[in-house]
């Protein structure tokens, strides 16, 4: 045959691919539709703070950066300043017990230059915006939940895979592995490795300014709690899935296509990646969306136990500086980064069921 | 004579389990003629499928393993190939398809993928001219539309299409040896006889052998040119495919024979084999047939009070044969080209035990159209 059959071919609805099958499912289940739309705002949210232009409001540190002229860190009103769509009579009446706030911003010639955008969700204590550390929150949330879980994912794919293949004695040593990583607590597992991995690149930090000027320059404090938080927690939260995969592939690899397979000559790394890979495709997909719910929800816990991340507007941070002002009345910041979260996990979650609900052969018709 | 394509000498296979190791095979020879069919039959458990892919090396290890034996294709012994040289073997010299067509194919790659993965391996060339090789190994297998079907997945297609699919990859490479595990126990009958019938013609243009294992004697009745019976373990008898079911040797082989339904007939119920398989963990001590046997429990009627003893078989005591229940009769060419493993056969005392083999064919085959007429009318004779 030659190649206009083909390109004809293509439009053939007989050949319609997985992918294609799911967007049509995903179409007629409305909530799932939803679910998606908001995760994909939320991704394009976060990814459009890459942009120089939002950039300018990201790129800020605490104390040195105060002054740089930059959104997130910059006073655009007055301390505690409710949300602009809550009528001034409903702000917290000023209360004498409590002592004045003390912030850079209190001391002295205050000017309020911020936007409407920059006043939508009223600000902080200092009197910055609540809106931008939403806004920024959102990138730091989903860049813990896709690296995090492409670390755990990769772990626990290959290990599962190599388990469940090769059996015996690979077996053991990882089940091994396994039993012991899930036997301590989770909590406990990640705050050690956030304290050993925060020691080594305070090591690592001071190493580097020792170092001729010029060659290294010293990262700032809050990239480095980033990424040990990453690492805990992509370090810790394999097992799950490894067990998963295990099982799965123990299954597999007695099928008959994969005899056939091994019948017609293929080498076992053709077989893992060819014939045993793309059949556990669904259990990673499914981890994964309900698995950035846990990581986004235990940035916050990790911030809220003083682990997580410091110098950055994160989500977690936000409750965690937010939970004494909830005694002033101020709501609005906690509430910002509660109803971010709790959206973005409804989505996900719903989103996780109907891909579980599509891709997972148990719970599909008998093909 | 020709020399053989396939050659198995003594193959000895055991698995070794909670309870102890099992043979599944025991000293098995066979030997292939090119252009060949062998026909191995036998009830499951038996050792058939095992024996097939001790052939390509396929059976799970550990626990399985080659006890002893030879494997010869072409003279060069399989046994002793590095695991890189045997995967050449595979696909390209010796083919193999399955029982089930439901779940030989991989659910997530199309067709075509799957025929040109092989191809690509074997045969080095680009993934286009590979799904060109698929396309015509469709068309080749009957399938309507190949251009089409090349890029559907498994689950648009029915078992017949499926099991021909699985023929279809399997020749892709042109095997000289093609291995049929029960290609046809999963299907309908009339998607059967078509998928035999296509068998028999893929064999004729291109001269391959082929081993074809089955539970059915039918199949090997209108298929085979020369038959080896399986039972525990053990080839119980060997012969051309028309001296077998002219006159079987093997009181396993006659038993099979007459628990087949016959048109025409009217029984008041189908005989059967009394007894059960054995368990190849706990197989009986002499012939493995001997708990079962009518031939041996005939014979003490006419035998001394010494030649005679009493055993329980299935729950019930016997009486049968000392020589049966003490030794292992050996397989021995009873009369030529006819190969039996029993004590009572006539001629067994005096034959050699010589390895089985025969580059017999079969007289006639039936012919292309044969077989669905056949059915028609058997239908008819049914609906009588």
């Amino acid at each position: 045959m030659d190649a206009p059959a083909k390109n004809t071919a293509l439009d053939d609805p007989i050949g319609r691919s997985r992918f294609g099958e799911l967007m049509l499912r995903l179409y007629r289940r409305p909530a799932a539709f939803i679910s998606a739309i908001i995760v994909a705002l939320y991704v394009i949210v976060g990814l459009l703070t890459f942009l120089p232009v939002f950039d300018r409001h990201a790129d800020l540190d605490g104390s040195d950066q105060l002054k740089k002229d930059g959104l997130i860190w910059q006073i655009v009103g007055k301390e505690y300043a409710p949300p602009s769509f809550v009528s001034s009579a409903a702000a917290p009446p000023e209360d004498p017990e409590l002592p004045p706030p003390t912030g850079a911003a209190a001391s002295a010639e205050r000017v309020p230059h911020g936007g409407p955008i920059d006043l939508l969700l009223g600000t902080d204590i200092l009197g910055r915006s609540v809106f931008w550390h939403v806004i920024y929150g959102t990138r730091v949330a989903l860049t813990i939940a896709v690296i995090a879980s492409a670390l755990s994912l990769t772990i626990g794919t290959v290990l599962g895979v190599l388990a469940g293949y090769f059996g015996g004695i690979v077996d053991a040593i990882i089940i091994w592995v396994v039993n012991t990583v899930s036997s301590v607590p989770w909590i406990l597992l990640t705050l050690a490795i956030i304290f050993v991995l925060r020691a080594s690149f305070q090591v690592a930090k001071s190493d580097a300014q020792d170092a001729p000027q010029g060659t290294t320059k010293a990262a700032p404090a809050g990239d480095r709690d980033l990424e040990a938080v990453i690492l805990a927690m992509g370090l810790t939260s394999w097992v799950g899935l490894c067990r998963l995969v295990r099982g799965e592939v123990l299954s597999i690899r007695e099928r008959d296509y994969v005899v056939a397979a091994r019948a017609m000559g293929l080498d076992t790394p053709r077989i893992l990646v060819r014939h045993i890979l793309p059949n556990i495709t669904h259990l990673i997909i499914i981890t994964f969306s309900l698995g950035a719910v846990d990581f986004v929800q235990a940035e916050v816990v990790l911030t809220l136990l003083g682990l997580g991340i410091s110098a950055k507007p994160s989500w977690g941070r936000m409750i965690d500086d937010a939970k004494l002002e909830l005694l002033r009345g101020v709501w609005w910041q906690f509430a910002a980064a509660t109803i971010a979260i709790f959206v973005l996990c409804l989505a996900l979650n719903l989103l996780g069921d109907f891909l579980r609900d599509v891709l997972d052969p148990r719970l599909r018709g008998a093909d | 004579m020709p020399q053989p394509l396939l050659q198995i000498d003594n193959l000895n296979v055991g698995f070794d389990t909670e309870r102890g190791q099992i043979r599944p095979v025991r000293d098995l020879s066979l030997s292939i003629y090119p252009g060949q069919t062998d026909a191995l039959v036998g009830e499951s458990g038996c050792g058939k499928s095992v024996s097939a892919l001790s052939i390509l090396r396929l059976i799970p290890a550990p626990p399985g393993k080659i006890l002893g034996g030879r494997i010869l294709l072409e003279g060069r012994d399989l046994l002793t190939l590095r695991e890189r040289e045997m995967r050449r073997v595979r696909g390209r010299d010796i083919a193999m398809i399955f029982q089930e067509p439901m779940t030989s194919l991989n659910p997530v790659f199309t067709i075509g993928d799957q025929i040109a993965e092989a191809v690509i391996l074997h045969q080095h060339v680009s993934r286009r001219a590979a799904l060109q090789i698929a396309e015509q190994s469709l068309a080749d297998v009957g399938i309507a539309d190949p251009d089409r079907r090349v890029r559907e997945y498994p689950h648009q297609m029915s078992g017949g299409m499926r099991q021909r699919v699985m023929i279809a990859m399997a020749l892709s490479c042109k095997p000289r040896l093609l291995i049929a595990d029960e290609p046809t126990t999963a299907l309908d009958v009339t998607i059967q006889a078509q998928i035999l019938e296509l068998l028999r013609k893929l064999q004729r243009e291109t001269g391959m052998s082929i081993l074809l294992i089955t539970h059915d004697l039918g199949v090997v009745a209108e298929n085979a040119d020369v038959v080896g019976v399986m039972y525990a373990s053990r080839i119980a008898e060997f012969a051309p495919v028309e001296a077998l079911f002219d006159k079987p040797k093997h009181p396993y082989t006659e038993g099979l024979f007459r628990s087949v339904p016959q048109l025409g007939a009217l029984a008041e119920r189908l005989e059967t084999i009394p007894g059960s398989v054995p368990d190849p963990a706990k197989f009986p001590g002499g012939c493995k047939f001997h708990p079962r046997c009518p031939r041996t429990r005939a014979m003490v009627t006419t035998a001394g009070e010494s030649d005679r003893m009493e055993v329980v078989a299935s729950g019930e005591r016997a009486t049968v044969m000392k020589v049966c229940a003490g030794n292992e009769p050996l397989l021995r060419e009873v009369e030529p080209v006819h190969w039996a493993q029993c004590h009572f056969a006539d001629g067994h005392a005096a034959a050699a035990a010589t390895p089985p083999q025969s580059n017999h064919r079969r007289s006639q085959r039936p012919e292309v159209e044969e077989a669905p007429t056949l059915i028609a009318s058997a239908r008819q004779e049914y609906r009588k």
